[in-house]
């Protein structure tokens, strides 16, 4: 992996914008996972590697497991994350994993939403791609395992009349969901389908950037689930979702390209939002998928810290 | 010389439908294939079907009809050439699909179709098929259209179903009609499933040397029957998801003797529920890491996880196209006309006409048990209002497709009293690949829908195919069958298959001693009965309030309660829980069960329709009688017919080690404590024991402490002592693998061994007359204790050592 500096160097003239404008954080996730009885063996496949990307350059990353696996291998998975795939093989009753990381995160460009093209031409265009970021998009715009559009195109149609930007209507979609919905922990859970939101009107970040997704996806639109975490601003207000795992979503606009909502806070965003992993849903993205044998009951206790590292 | 017969007569009477396709008649004519038949003398057909005689029949998704379906060679070679093309072509889309999908960005096919498709697995892209083969067999339903040209309805590329029905359906029709196939030159088809088999075989040997399985769902879920019998005929053995595990990116079995490595998977699983880790994580049927496991070459799994990309209602209306494109040839069998609603102008098509189309979702498999096969080709069978779809259309275009109607072809079946009917028919071909490309099985599966349900029949190929070269294929291939490692689970099931049957008995045979007693006026035996509740609670046969009643009310408390006392399933105590659990560790071995043995087990676990026959206390010990004699004919079917590898040790260790608990724990409760009280209940004990007439031809006296002991515990020579039980579990152990041999005795061993010595070393009179302060004869309760003590160890350690193999290699 090349070096910070090196990319740094590489960015050439905006060099000196860039440094003053970029954020760097340091990222701390554990999770603990206690068995009522020992676990001999446990197969997980972790997405705890943040991504690299234009807003996001990851200066280094790390994964712990206690106790320590029999074999550990590193591959991609189909959407470009990065899956750590271990396997404990010795009697344990905790599992414990240690992910860190440093990232530097460049603010989100300035977009004009009112100026990106109606959404009704978005759609039709992805009918028959025609360049590779319309291919890469275009998986994103059907239904997928969590994602089941038709139930919400009702609560959607009002937010997309011909002929609006597209970008205008995902943000007023966001606006929609964070007005009309209620933030409330402990009532859904990954697997909660759409349709049960959205009677509820009650959910958590997953719920709502599923919700968010299945709406634009009723549209014909390509959206995409984001998994990551929350830096809960010094200056600024509480955010729902901070210090723990957070979710939001992705749209693909031509010309603008992947551009970030987060419907729970009703923003977009920037320099608080560090990205883990990316799929068509949850599932896609999920930070730990594992396989035991014993066990019994388990608990589960997740501590995310991130803090602004000082220069 | 040809003999007026039955079906002559039959055909006589017969009357297809007008303006249907009749395979049989045209204009009121025999078709001329026929005629071969008809000079032979047809057996009439027979009252009951062949295979609903035997347990088979009720995992058989329809009834054999005795009539085959004839098909003539020239249109045959047709067919064949067709569903040949549609196999290379189909094996190519997914190859693109699952590669560099040049179908999409160059070809124009429209993305929706393959990214709408819940049947495209992501994780699957870019992983080398063995020789580009991703689809190894694939399924083509077929119907004749009414002007006489045969449709491909439909192409099953995720798992196949009906290979081994085919088969099977083969073996019973030759059983019907012997000689027939011969003298008509039917082609046979025993050299392609040995062809087939020898390939899956083959595709795990380029990987390494190990074994080939099939993967099904297990007995709870659809196939299960017909995976085993494909099992027995091609020599694999049949696993689940469960007795597989991937260590270090390769695929083992988990078996008793440890991990043994799988080279290649034929899948009956379908390809989300194949990995929990990587696919649906909520799957209980697959087995994690077994995606990658495939992807990185280490085991061939066929057809390929995620082919089943190619089984849907979009894609035919492309495969003309994509013919030409990619084969450079044209489609030569046509399917139905289809309009897939992805495309704005299909969709508008579909609008418009949706009176006179049949329509589908595009991207739902269809559960190939559909009854409906017929009326599902038929417009207005979605059974939802026209305003409905509209609105589906309009919403998720891409998941809906119109499509032309078909009326099927008819075929003549027994319908009972000699008569034939008409109904109409579908066929079911298969196709294979092969060292040399794909060839089509010489005959398949046709399924006819008759008022009364469907049927089944056998598919015969006409022309010149020349006798086989080998009389039986079938006989040959069960020598292929090799002992292949006993997966742990199934081990673990047997081992509890035993445990529960010795349970059951013990527990049938106590509560008939509690009936007698009772029925002999329990009032007059109040210590008896108060005795027989006690062991019965404290072996978990009785609740304790349940006890209490039938001491303090005596016979009425247990007439009244008799039915939950013995079958009420809802009930924690009585025999229904214990039976019900010994059927559930059957069911899972069934595949190892002689079919005499399941029979009894399945008949034993439904009492439902025993119960009217309770009234009374009578009735309860005839029961009961009945009972004991089924589990006692259930045992030595079991244990007399298996061959004696690693499952019959397991079943017999399990029963042993049960025997050996139970008479330990039952002999505490009867003799350890109250010794001024102990005589009237050695009577009882050695009832429970089954073994008073032993007692008594040996000793003839009234039962004496110091003797029922001798016999009970410590003689050798009694199938039914403890001191029997520990040999014939030393033994099985000895004949266990081991990891490592030279250590020594196992652990096992060990406790097995040391419970010989206590037992061998044990005085009977002492053990008889050592009575402690406390009032307790305590040699006898420490060598008790010490025993129920050794056969909970054993079992625990059995089951580490043998069930869970945590450890791997």
């Amino acid at each position: 992996m090349r070096s910070a500096a090196a990319r740094r160097r590489a960015a050439g003239g905006a060099l000196g914008w860039v440094l003053a404008m970029s954020t760097r954080l340091h990222l701390s996730h554990r999770t603990g996972f206690r068995y009522a009885r020992p676990v001999s063996i446990s197969h997980q496949l972790l997405r705890l590697t943040p991504r690299s990307f234009e807003r996001q350059q990851v200066l280094s990353a790390s994964i712990e497991v206690s106790p320590s696996p029999a074999s550990t291998s590193w591959r991609t998975d189909a959407y470009g994350n990065r899956l750590t795939e271990i396997f404990v093989q010795s009697d344990h009753d905790e599992l414990r994993i240690h992910a860190e990381a440093q990232v530097e995160l460049l603010p989100a460009r300035s977009i004009l939403l009112e100026l990106s093209p109606a959404w009704e031409h978005v759609a039709a265009a992805l009918q028959c791609p025609a360049t590779e970021g319309a291919w890469e998009a275009v998986p994103f715009c059907y239904p997928s395992p969590q994602v089941a559009p038709a139930p919400a195109f009702e609560f959607a149609a009002p937010l997309f009349p011909p002929g609006r930007p597209l970008l205008a209507a995902a943000h007023a979609l966001c606006e929609a969901i964070f007005s009309e919905f209620e933030y409330q922990g402990g009532i859904t859970d990954v697997y909660t389908p759409i349709a049960e939101v959205l009677r509820s009107r009650k959910g958590v970040c997953q719920d709502f950037a599923h919700l968010a997704i299945a709406c634009l996806r009723a549209h014909g639109l390509p959206a995409r689930y984001v998994s990551g975490y929350l830096h809960n601003r010094r200056d600024g207000v509480q955010l729902a979702g901070a210090d723990a795992s957070h979710a939001w979503l992705s749209v693909w606009c031509p010309e603008f390209g992947w551009v970030d909502f987060d419907p729970t806070n009703n923003l977009m965003p920037s320099q608080e939002h560090i990205t883990l992993a990316w799929g068509r849903d949850y599932g896609d993205a999920s930070p730990t998928t594992g396989f035991l044998h014993g066990g019994g009951s388990q608990s589960l206790e997740v501590e995310v810290e991130v803090a602004p590292i000082s220069r | 010389m040809p003999v007026p017969n039955q079906l002559q007569q039959a055909l006589d009477a017969y009357r297809p439908a007008p303006g249907t396709y009749d395979e049989l008649m045209a204009d009121g004519r025999l078709r001329p294939r026929w005629a071969a038949l008809l000079e032979y003398p047809l057996p009439p057909p027979p009252k009951e079907q062949p295979s609903q005689a035997d347990s088979a029949a009720a995992a058989r998704p329809w009834p054999l009809d005795a009539l085959p379906y004839l098909a003539d060679a020239e249109e045959w070679r047709l067919i064949e050439r067709g569903l040949l093309q549609r196999a290379r072509l189909l094996n190519a889309i997914v190859a693109d699909f699952y590669g560099p999908q040049k179908l999409l960005r160059e070809q124009g096919l429209p993305p929706a179709l393959l990214f709408a498709n819940p049947g495209y697995l992501a994780s699957c892209r870019n992983y080398e098929a063995r020789g580009g083969i991703h689809l190894q067999l694939l399924a083509f339903d077929l119907g004749r259209s009414p002007d006489g040209q045969w449709r491909v309805l439909g192409s099953r590329t995720e798992a196949p179903s009906g290979f081994g029905f085919a088969l099977q359906n083969r073996i019973d029709t030759a059983h019907l009609l012997p000689d027939l196939l011969e003298r008509l030159g039917i082609a046979r088809l025993a050299s392609f499933y040995r062809t087939f088999g020898d390939q899956l075989a083959q595709s795990g040997r380029d990987v390494g040397e190990g074994l080939t399985v099939i993967l099904s769902g297990g007995p709870k879920r659809g196939g299960h029957w017909e995976h085993t019998y494909l099992g027995q005929y091609l020599g694999f053995s049949v696993v689940e998801g469960a007795d597989l595990a991937v260590r270090r990116g390769s695929l083992y079995l988990r078996s008793l003797e440890g991990l043994q490595p799988v080279r290649a998977v034929a899948r009956q699983v379908e390809s989300a529920l194949c990995d929990p880790l990587e696919l649906i994580p909520t799957s209980m049927q697959g087995t994690p890491g077994l995606l990658a496991a495939a992807a990185q070459g280490r085991v061939t799994v066929t057809n390929c996880i995620g082919s089943g990309v190619a089984e849907n209602e979009a894609l035919p209306s492309f495969l003309p196209g994509l013919c030409e494109a990619i084969l450079n040839e044209s489609l030569i069998l046509p399917g139905l006309a289809s309009w897939w609603c992805g495309q704005p102008q299909e969709a508008r098509h579909v609008a418009d006409h949706l009176d006179s189309l049949v329509l589908r979702d595009a991207f739902e498999r269809l559960p190939w048990l559909d009854s409906r096969f017929a009326a599902n080709l038929l417009p207005d069978s979605s059974g939802e209002s026209l305003d409905a779809l509209k609105r589906k259309i309009q919403k998720q275009p891409y998941s809906m497709v119109g499509k032309e109607p078909l009326r099927l072809s008819s075929m003549p079946y027994w319908a009972g009293e000699g008569r034939l009917q008409p109904a109409p028919m579908i066929l079911r071909l298969f196709v294979a690949a092969t060292g040399e490309g794909y060839r089509l099985l010489p005959g398949g599966l046709a399924r006819v829908a008759t008022p009364e349900g469907d049927l089944s029949k056998d598919v015969w190929v006409l022309g010149d195919h020349g006798p086989p070269r080998l009389a039986n294929r079938a006989i040959q291939q069960v020598t292929r069958r090799r002992d292949q490692g006993l997966p742990s689970r199934t081990g673990d099931d047997l081992f509890w298959l035993g445990r529960y049957l010795e349970r059951s008995e013990s527990a049938a045979r106590t509560y008939r001693e509690l009936f007698h007693y009772t029925a002999a006026g329990g009032d007059e035996y109040p210590v008896e009965l108060e005795i027989l509740t006690g062991v019965l609670a404290a072996l978990g046969y009785l609740s304790a309030h349940r006890a209490r009643r039938a001491v303090a009310e005596g016979r009425q408390a247990v007439e009244r309660e008799l039915w939950q006392m013995l079958f009420d399933p809802e009930s924690e105590d009585g025999l229904a829980k214990l039976l019900g659990r010994m059927h559930g560790a059957a069911e899972q071995v069934r595949q190892r069960l002689s079919q005499d043995a399941w029979r009894i087990l399945d008949s034993l676990a439904n009492p439902e329709h025993l119960r009217w026959r309770v009234h009374g206390i009578g009735d309860a010990i005839s029961l009961l009688d009945d009972l004991l004699v089924r589990l006692a004919a259930a045992s030595s079917q079991l244990l007399d017919n298996m061959t004696r590898n690693h499952g019959w040790r397991m079943l017999d260790l399990g029963k042993r080690i049960e025997r050996l608990r139970l008479s330990a724990q039952i002999a505490r409760e009867l003799c350890t404590a109250d010794p001024e009280r102990t005589a009237g209940r050695l009577h009882l004990l050695l009832l429970i024991q089954d073994s008073r007439l032993t007692y008594q031809s040996r000793y003839q006296t009234a039962p004496q402490l110091p003797g029922v002991l001798d016999l009970l515990l410590l003689d050798a020579a009694n199938p039914r002592s403890a001191m029997y039980q520990a040999e014939r579990i030393f033994r099985h152990l000895e004949q266990l693998p081991l990891e490592d041999r030279s250590r020594g005795l196992s652990p096992a061993q060990r406790i097995a061994f040391a419970l010989l010595n206590d037992l061998a070393l044990a005085d009977p009179d002492r053990l008889a007359t050592v009575i402690s302060k406390r009032g307790a004869r305590s040699h006898l309760q420490r060598l008790l204790q010490r025993t129920e003590r050794a056969a909970a160890e054993l079992s625990a350690l059995i089951a580490k050592t043998y069930f869970e193999h945590a450890s791997g290699h």
